[in-house]
């Protein structure tokens, strides 16, 4: 263990902050209207306001504070609370007059004090009151870490080879390199390496006989022809993914992304195309800034900075300010996790505990984001207070995946919204109505969250119906620098710090923040520059870490001081320079890697290696690794014949659109039989699919650099029982026994399928006894247990939502006779030409389609499934 | 035949999971050969005077005004103004009076829990951060409302490891709401609870009892068939270890994959209630109509402590009353009011409750004005939740709101607080159970936490 720098580090980190009197205060106020507003407005707004919208009592209803000019400036989830050019139509005047939100809530203000608002706004609002102004100051000194490994530029020479550098330290260590691993190890290693996929049969028997002939040439051409395969981008760019905490719904509330699939698209083309990463990273922080020659480059551009919007997000927040500080927050933490290796979310409260990093540099760079509009979508409504326009892309697609709508469709939602309208407006009648009773705030909540998703869905498509065509990004909007926030408090703000980077890396030469611009297109800039010492390195560890399963640096998000030094810094930074001088290709990085003899070794055990490095950090052999959940879906559904190698257009979630996860649509609704690769499949924030969170999947809600893997019974149950895995193997049994007549052939096929080798003579032996004793213990095959669970799903009862009855029958009167053909009671149903399919969506799903096996073919299937569960298949060596 | 199968079964049960030969076992794999793996039980940082816990949640934040909070204030001025709404105060429509020799406050909606009084140590000065559902109740099992973090089951496997490896050391039975509430966040996966339940919504809605566990058995093979499948299975994994000399992940998956075949037995074994005598049931509620449910439950979660499950969630929603509070609060109450003084009493009975910590809460409170009548708002800022067992006082009150109810004035212990105090007396100190994540190092009770030392017994 290498000790860590901390201790001292700690004595540095000391925040100041300093309280001034000052600023910020209103000028020219005269004194008959400071005496107007100390007599006439302050006492009100103690005595009826400052319970729930003031620093001292500690409450921030709907975001607003009114115990400073500044407070009711900025306003709160309903915007400024005041104007003073058009007070009458702010929040803070149609609360009081109780046009809407009625405040104070205990009962109304008499007509004076109202009087004396009106005659305050009418002078300009004068105000007096300022907030004590604060300064947060740091005492890290920067340059003094700067000395910092990480922070130096990388050193390497470029004409050194891979394998020279590790041996280098495998001398050093005192370690002997194994040796080379046989051909049909290799191909099964390179197979799952570049495209996550196994060789086929044929592609087998090809191999061997090239590596017969020529194994330097076989080898080099297996590289550069699965390089070549759209493959290598859904393996290769789904591991960008989970840096990019990919994901199609928001978390916490969980609205649907229906628009990721194209970051996701994005990505995958990017590793395919070989876009060189410098450019990768400016398409995702500023791509909509980037100059585009065809349209086609420009909607690339604006589709690559969804890597900014597909974060989680808590839309339940009422608080503008708290929500985009959160939001920031998250794009700040992806940001330079993702690209720098860096945890600036850290100084987000106070000073980075371990690195260079004040508080100060992070509001620099939250300035930047907060000159930045993220444009997520999401419905409106149902607990949704935060929706956002989208993007709208240049070229339109050519068929939507989303629903388009007919034109009478359209009528009728929109007419569903204008009754939805009256009955508001009867209920308000008839609560004004002498002797009316309130009406139920739930009620009227939920009908206005009704309209909004309505009003939300029409906004999905023009005129005619026609979906538009959207992604999630950013756009630049007007140009502000943050304030620093006292201990990340949003209500706590201190200084103002200009838009910039990290004052620990200022060496980077970098264009200034044009005072117009928002700085995203220098920040990229001056990431993907290669003076800038992590960025390269952050990227060739990673890459490195997916081939030799192990990286060179312990943890790739993290580089600060308090990280572990790389296991052997000279091949890292070796990588690093290659990868800037070859034009930051990955294709070719990887390429070198693969071709290396390091690559290339057994993951044999030895007994005296392992004595001295048994973490295998001077790389003596090849990290012998589990299949990541992708890979291993994936696989078993190559070997059962089943797999749709072509993408699927769009995604699940695009088809389902706009809607709240639990609420409109059951999670369950997406567990259908789906062919396609696992890069595909639909990933809900919270409900990613059970085939990939049993294996170890990376958690979307933060940046993930690496996997978990780890051999938890419930994985051990899916592999055994699971009626996914059972269907697949019983496909692959009956593709086994069309192709090859004999037992034995059989055996030999699933051993060469399954684990990528011919079966040896033991195993043939092995497997021929355990299909003996099955067909002799094994009684006839029992119904499969689905049959019960379908004849459970026929009549499910449908009367549990009480409320929606009665407003659906009542809603169903004030529209079209239409409604009459809909005879299921409940719900809301009778809707004349209201969307069927907008209607809650069943969340029965598809069952998979039960197979007449015979018994031979029954006796196959259990031996496949036992070797999809068994190691050797779970493993690459 | 069949009950003799069962008492053949109880047996068996028996001799696996009762507590003496399960203590046995535990001590045997804390010191046997198999020490190091991430489940295995460990030393805690100071003695630990719960070894388990049996958190009953309550989701959706129930009025426990209207339960424990007696405040004859508020019945007087009931009609009145409230605090902070035009909504007027709404005296508890019900009942209260004192319980045992502790005279405990309790209101008439919960007779059989009443009769435990002496046994619990009700926490009157709650409040949390957030009045909303979604993040209350996320940060009441994680500590957090914002970010992903590991739950307080996941903290204490991490923390204590599992007592009986052959089965999950964190169970879930119902629905908490999201798996980030009980899942492990950053913290290894093997810490996560398991969740036990009706999966679909397809299923809660028909009220299935039947609790299922993903995977948990082959669609078509026979126990004997599998084991001969497993046999082969094992072959090949034992000759894939001896070709590669020693490789930790085959290892790994040749234990994995007996567990999971032992608990293809061990766990329908331990949800199989038909082992239980009649009068244990009974006094569960189990077959009353409005108790089963919730009561099969409970005594799931008491076969469970006794089997070396470390952390326990045992949730029921629907408490979060705006409307409808007369009927729906009965209703909820009558649910719960059996089954966990049923819980109690048969832990006590049993000599489990000294060192079973037994938890009940919701996410928040909720108001003493009323709402539309016949409902109450959230309330976040003063409620009640109890504890019992595991080394609390009993018949103990700590805490008050003010006279109406509405804030918390003293003993008051906010979410932190209550998560500093559960992991004492676990036995681990909640500053000092961290884990280093993304550069630092992160607990369950943020910077914040006070373990409240007044209601240790």
């Amino acid at each position: 263990m290498i000790s860590k720098p901390l201790q001292f580090l700690i004595f540095f980190n000391v925040l100041l902050f300093l309280c001034v009197q000052s600023a910020m205060a209103q000028e020219n106020i005269t004194p008959t209207e400071e005496k107007f507003f100390e007599t006439k407005i302050r006492p009100v707004l103690i005595g009826h306001c400052y319970e729930c919208h003031s620093i001292d009592s500690g409450m921030t209803r709907g975001g607003l504070l009114v115990d400073s000019r500044d407070g009711l400036l900025q306003g709160g989830e309903s915007g400024p609370a005041i104007d003073v050019d058009r007070y009458q139509s702010t929040p803070f005047w149609t609360a009081i007059t109780y046009q809407d939100h009625e405040m104070p809530p205990a009962g109304q203000l008499p007509d004076n004090v109202i009087a004396d608002f009106k005659k305050w706004f009418e002078m300009g609002a004068p105000d007096p009151r300022v907030r004590k102004e604060i300064e947060v100051k740091t005492l890290i000194d920067v340059d003094a870490r700067k000395s910092h490994w990480a922070f130096q530029k990388p050193n390497g020479d470029p004409e050194s080879s891979i394998d020279a550098l590790v041996d280098q330290k495998r001398l050093s260590t005192g370690t002997q390199p194994v040796e080379q691993a046989e051909p049909m190890t290799l191909l099964r290693r390179i197979y799952f390496d570049l495209i996550g996929l196994p060789p086929s049969v044929e592609e087998i028997n090809a191999f061997k006989i090239a590596w017969t002939s020529d194994p330097n040439r076989a080898w080099q051409q297996t590289v550069d022809e699965l390089l070549a395969r759209p493959q290598y981008g859904e393996r290769w760019g789904r591991h960008w993914l989970d840096v990019a905490r990919y994901a199609e719904s928001s978390g916490n509330g969980n609205f649907t992304y229906p628009h990721a699939w194209r970051y996701r698209d994005f990505v995958i083309d990017a590793f395919n195309q070989d876009t060189p990463y410098d450019k990768f990273i400016q398409q995702q922080i500023a791509g909509d800034l980037m100059p585009a020659r065809t349209d086609s480059q420009w909607q690339e551009n604006l589709i690559a900075t969804g890597f900014l919007a597909v974060g989680i997000k808590d839309q339940g927040e009422r608080n503008p300010r708290v929500f985009e500080m959160e939001l920031i927050d998250e794009q700040i933490d992806t940001t330079t996790q993702a690209f720098l290796g860096l945890t600036v979310s850290c100084a987000r409260c106070h000073d980075h505990k371990f690195d260079p990093i004040p508080t100060v540099d992070y509001y620099a760079i939250a300035g930047i984001f907060k000159s930045t509009q993220t444009l997520y979508g999401t419905t409106f409504g149902q607990q949704n207070h935060q929706s956002t326009k989208l993007l709208e892309l240049p070229i339109a697609d050519k068929v939507s995946a989303s629903q388009s709508f007919s034109k009478k469709e359209l009528d009728g939602i929109q007419d569903k919204i204008n009754s939805i309208q009256n009955e508001i407006r009867s209920i308000r009648r008839a609560a004004n109505s002498a002797g009316g009773e309130k009406p139920d705030q739930r009620t009227m909540v939920a009908k206005r969250n009704q309209i909004g998703r309505l009003q939300g869905l029409l906004k999905t498509v023009d005129d005619r119906g026609k979906p538009y065509t959207y992604a999630m990004g950013v756009q630049d909007r007007e140009v502000v620098d943050a304030h620093v926030l006292l201990g990340g408090d949003v209500e706590q703000k201190a200084q103002v710090v200009s838009r910039g980077f990290l004052q620990v890396l200022s060496d980077i030469p970098s264009e200034k923040i044009k005072s117009e611009s928002s700085g995203r297109r220098e920040l990229a800039k001056w990431i993907g520059n290669k003076e800038n010492p992590l960025t390269a390195r952050v990227m060739v560890n990673r890459i490195w870490m997916h081939l030799l399963g192990a990286p060179i640096m312990e943890s790739p998000n993290n580089w600060g001081l308090s990280s572990m030094p790389p296991s052997n810094p000279e091949l890292l930074d070796n990588l690093a320079v290659k990868f800037m001088a070859n034009g930051w290709s990955i294709k070719t990085l990887i390429r070198e890697i693969v071709l290396s003899a390091t690559y290339r070794r057994a993951s044999t055990f030895h007994q005296d290696n392992y004595h001295v490095d048994p973490d295998n950090r001077s790389f003596w052999r090849t990290n012998a690794r589990q299949l990541d959940a992708e890979a291993l879906r994936d696989a078993m559904l190559a070997v059962s014949g089943l797999l749709e190698p072509d993408r699927p257009y769009a995604s699940e979630v695009a088809k389902v659109g706009d809607v709240k996860i639990g609420r409109t649509i059951d999670k369950n609704s997406f567990k259908k039989l789906n062919v396609h690769r696992s890069v595909y499949l639909p990933i809900l924030r919270d409900a990613v699919p059970d085939a990939l969170a049993l294996f170890d999947f990376a958690d979307p809600n933060s940046t993930r650099s690496k996997r978990e893997t780890t051999n938890v019974p419930a994985q051990s149950l899916y592999l055994m029982n699971n009626d996914y895995v059972t269907y697949l193997s019983q496909r692959m049994a009956i593709k086994l026994s069309q192709t090859h007549r004999t037992t034995k052939e059989q055996i030999c096929n699933a051993f060469l399928e399954i684990y990528g080798r011919p079966a040896t003579d033991g195993e043939i032996e092995l497997s021929r006894h355990f299909v003996d004793q099955y067909r002799v213990i094994a009684e006839p095959p029992r119904a499969p247990s689905r049959s019960d669970s379908s004849s459970r799903t026929v009549r499910k009862n449908r009367n549990n939502n009480k409320s929606a009855n009665g407003d659906g029958k009542r809603a169903g009167k004030n529209i079209t006779s239409k409604g009459r053909r809909n005879r299921r009671k409940g719900t809301q149903d009778s809707m004349g030409d209201f969307p069927r399919r907008l209607r809650r969506q069943s969340d029965s799903y598809s069952q998979l389609p039960a197979l007449k096996l015979t018994k031979d073919q029954q006796v196959l299937a259990v031996l496949c499934q036992s070797l999809l569960a068994s190691a050797e298949f779970r493993i690459v060596d | 035949m069949k009950n003799i199968d069962r008492r053949t079964a109880f047996k068996t049960i028996t001799s696996c999971f009762g507590s003496l030969a399960f203590a046995a076992m535990a001590t045997g794999k804390a010191l046997g050969e198999n020490p190091q793996t991430p489940l295995s039980a460990k030393q805690s940082h100071f003695a630990a005077r719960a070894k388990r816990v049996i958190f009953l949640s309550m989701r959706g934040a129930p009025s426990t005004i209207d339960m424990f909070d007696y405040k004859p204030q508020l019945s007087k001025d009931n009609g009145k103004a409230g605090k902070y709404r035009a909504a007027k105060l709404l005296g508890s429509p019900w009942k209260f009076k004192q319980h045992g020799d502790s005279g405990i406050w309790m209101s008439n909606l919960l007779p059989h829990l009443g009769s435990v009084a002496d046994e619990l140590c009700m926490l009157k000065g709650m409040h949390c951060d957030q009045p909303n559902h979604a993040e209350a109740t996320t940060a009441v099992h994680t500590g957090n409302a914002q970010f992903v973090r590991p739950s307080l089951g996941a903290w204490s496997l991490y923390g204590l490891g599992t007592l009986n490896e052959d089965l999950p050391g964190f169970i879930v039975l119902g629905h908490p709401g999201g798996a980030q509430n009980y899942g492990s966040a950053f913290l290894p996966a093997v810490y996560q609870g398991t969740s036990i339940g009706a999966t679909t919504a397809r299923d809660r809605r028909a009220g299935t009892q039947s609790l299922t566990v993903p995977n948990i058995k082959n669609p078509q093979l026979s126990p004997k068939t599998q084991r001969l499948q497993l046999d082969y299975i094992q072959a090949l994994n034992q000759s894939k270890l001896k070709r590669a000399g020693h490789q930790s992940q085959v290892e790994g998956m040749i234990q994995s994959m007996e567990l999971a075949f032992t608990m293809q037995t061990t766990l329908p074994e331990l949800l199989d209630l038909s082992v239980e005598t009649e009068a244990t049931k009974k006094m569960y509620g189990i077959g009353e109509n409005a108790t089963d449910q919730f009561g099969r439950h409970c005594l799931l979660a008491r076969r469970m402590a006794e089997s070396g499950v470390r952390f326990i969630e045992v949730v029921n929603s629907g408490w979060d009353h705006h409307n409808n509070l007369k009927s729906e609060m009965e209703d909820h109450c009558t649910q719960i009011d059996k089954p966990i003084a049923g819980l109690i009493r048969d832990l006590k009975n049993r000599g489990l409750l000294e060192d079973t910590l037994v938890v009940w809460g919701g996410e928040f409170g909720r108001t003493p004005h009323g709402q539309g009548g016949d409902g109450r708002d959230h309330n976040n800022k003063g409620y009640t939740t109890f504890m019992a067992g595991g080394g609390v006082k009993r018949g103990f009150v700590y805490g008050a709101t003010d006279s109406y109810g509405y804030d918390a004035i003293e003993g008051r212990m906010h979410t932190h607080d209550w998560h500093a105090t559960i992991l004492h007396l676990m036995g681990l100190d909640h500053q000092r159970l961290t884990y280093r994540h993304a550069g630092r190092d992160f607990r369950l009770t943020d910077v914040a936490g006070k373990v409240a030392k007044d209601i240790l017994a």
